[in-house]
């Protein structure tokens, strides 16, 4: 090789990818500082999607703060919804009905499966395989037909509501969840039989970009990611809120089928198996509906007593938290949220060196990161 | 055994893509047939009528005030009879985020929710509807219901005469 060719071989090539860009998931740039196919690393670039919602709380009642929470991430809408209601509750001492309860449960897990059918699918979209997507957003549809019947919308639901939910079943309404459930399970073996034994599939994700249980627990990773590195942690068994004490599930880990614990494969498995234990949860939620109210008294004007609280949730992505600071007006003095999708993107950094560029994109689809979440 | 797997991964796959010839289209022609959405949906804000006629709305802005964008105004004025109601009324639909609070707060009923989602306009500015247009001919979703058969001034009885009213006192009675 002459020199000058040798010279150019060694230069960084710096790469943009994104902000706009099919597999950023949204507004999201990446900066890659290549050499060839080979990443030196990547830098996301966050902020494109900040739309000032902690801001903007500070600025709104509580009540009226609820359909801004359905915007931080519009996947998870009723754990956003939630966790803001949960954490005003419990600034204001409220008892939630247990029925509100658990329709809070039906919903948020009915949420959970619709939010999985998207990850799956972009994560089979971003390595190639476009009907897998195209399925499970058939499947997604269907639910949102549901939620649609009980919250009145089907992205941004304002069903959580302070003190319990918005509106109570129909009647028929459970008996359509329960034949939604009966339809899915099948539909997630056949899920596995299109694209989960596909080698091409196997070998983008299986071994790539592995994230190690002390680089998950350390860069704050949460949820499904951080389970699929072996660790066994969920918040609802083991920070029980709500009445998931109540009801029997199991917490998938990742166990390296396809490579190693912790690669792109083992995230894929326990989205998978995490949908199969929400139609679990739902089955027993739909069972155990008790009677009764669905909203608690809640005072005209809320005042919650000065005072902070913290609250997390289990959400789609992992806990999503809530810290919530009350100075005895009717308006919040600090909301600042703790999403799930930021600390997925601050490990990308760390895990690109050395990684190709093509499997950055598979990383960035395991990792299921959403950019409104991310900047808020 | 790698082989294999390809062989496996791959029929089983087309089998399920086969099996999907012969299932339901997922998808409906859109313009030409229209999805019906669920009584429920949150989308086109309308202002409804009460059984005889008359406009609900009493222009008390407690869904303007309710409303986290700001996105409803008006202008409250009063009929001969003390009945309250809006000399305009507007809501900015490029702003509304439909979140139904301004029908929950709404005491008479007046503004509701309906299941129309074809709110597209060519102009931003045609997205600004005033009361002529958000003024629907019948009651929404109670059709039956008349605010002031259960309480207010005389509108449609004498004052003091509804279902959940007593007679008005007499201030000057009541002096020592």
């Amino acid at each position: 090789m002459s020199p000058e060719l040798q010279q150019v071989g060694r230069e960084e090539f710096v790469l943009n990818m994104g902000p706009h860009h099919p597999a950023t998931h949204g507004v999201l740039r990446f900066v890659l500082h290549t050499d060839g196919e080979i990443m030196r690393r990547a830098v996301p670039e966050v902020g494109y999607l900040h739309r000032g919602l902690e801001k903007l709380a500070e600025a709104h009642t509580y009540a009226a703060y609820v359909p801004f929470t359905d915007r931080i991430n519009y996947l998870e809408s009723m754990f956003c919804n939630q966790v803001w209601s949960m954490a005003v509750e419990r600034l204001l001492g409220l008892q939630v009905p247990r029925r509100a309860e658990y329709l809070r449960v039906i919903a948020c897990e009915l949420n959970r499966i619709a939010n999985h059918c998207i990850a799956l699918g972009s994560i089979a979209m971003d390595v190639g395989a476009y009907t897998p997507f195209v399925y499970l957003l058939r499947e997604r549809e269907a639910i949102n037909d549901l939620l649609e019947a009980l919250c009145g919308n089907r992205l941004t639901y304002h069903y959580v509501r302070i003190g319990g939910v918005a509106h109570d079943v129909d009647e028929g309404w459970q008996g359509k969840v329960r034949a939604y459930l009966d339809h899915l399970e099948p539909i997630l073996d056949e899920l596995h039989s299109l694209v989960g034994g596909n080698e091409i599939l196997v070998r983008r994700l299986g071994g790539v970009a592995v994230i190690c249980a002390s680089d998950a627990v350390g860069w704050g990773l949460v949820g499904p990611n951080l389970r699929a590195s072996g660790v066994d942690w969920d918040l609802r068994r083991d920070r029980p809120y709500s009445v998931y004490p109540e009801l029997s599930f199991e917490v998938p880990v990742g166990r390296g089928e396809q490579g190693q614990v912790g690669d792109c494969y083992d995230r894929w498995t326990v989205r998978v198996a995490e949908m199969r234990q929400s139609v679990r949860l739902l089955r027993q939620a739909l069972e155990r509906l008790p009677a009764g109210d669905i909203l608690a008294k809640v005072p005209r004007s809320i005042k919650p007593p000065a005072g902070e609280v913290y609250q997390p949730v289990e959400g789609a992505r992992g806990e999503l938290g809530l810290y919530l600071v009350s100075d005895g007006s009717p308006k919040p003095s600090r909301a600042k949220w703790r999403s799930s999708s930021f600390a997925a993107l601050s490990i990308v950094e760390h895990l690109s060196r050395g990684l190709m560029i093509a499997d950055l994109v598979a990383l960035i689809a395991s990792l299921d990161p959403i950019a409104p979440e991310v900047d808020r | 055994m790698t082989l294999w797997r390809s062989i496996r991964g791959t029929l089983a796959a087309l089998g399920v893509t086969l099996k999907a010839i012969f299932r339901r289209p997922a998808t409906i022609p859109y313009p030409e047939v229209k999805r019906v959405p669920a009584p429920r949906y949150r989308a086109r804000i309308v202002l409804t009528r009460d059984p005889r006629g008359g406009e609900r709305c009493v222009a008390c802005h407690l869904c303007s005030a309710a409303c986290p964008v700001n996105c409803i105004s008006m202008q409250a004025a009063e009929g001969p009879d003390g009945r309250r109601y809006a000399a305009w009324f507007r809501i900015n639909f490029s702003r509304c985020i439909f979140c139904g609070l301004c029908a929950e707060a709404c005491p008479t009923l007046a503004i509701q929710m309906t299941p129309d989602y074809e709110l597209c306009r060519r102009d931003p500015l045609e997205l600004v509807f005033e009361k002529e247009d958000l003024l629907v001919e019948d009651g929404g979703k109670d059709r039956d219901y008349d605010f002031y058969r259960h309480a207010g001034i005389g509108v449609a009885q004498a004052r003091g005469e509804g279902s959940e009213e007593e007679p008005p006192a007499d201030v000057r009675s009541l002096l020592p």
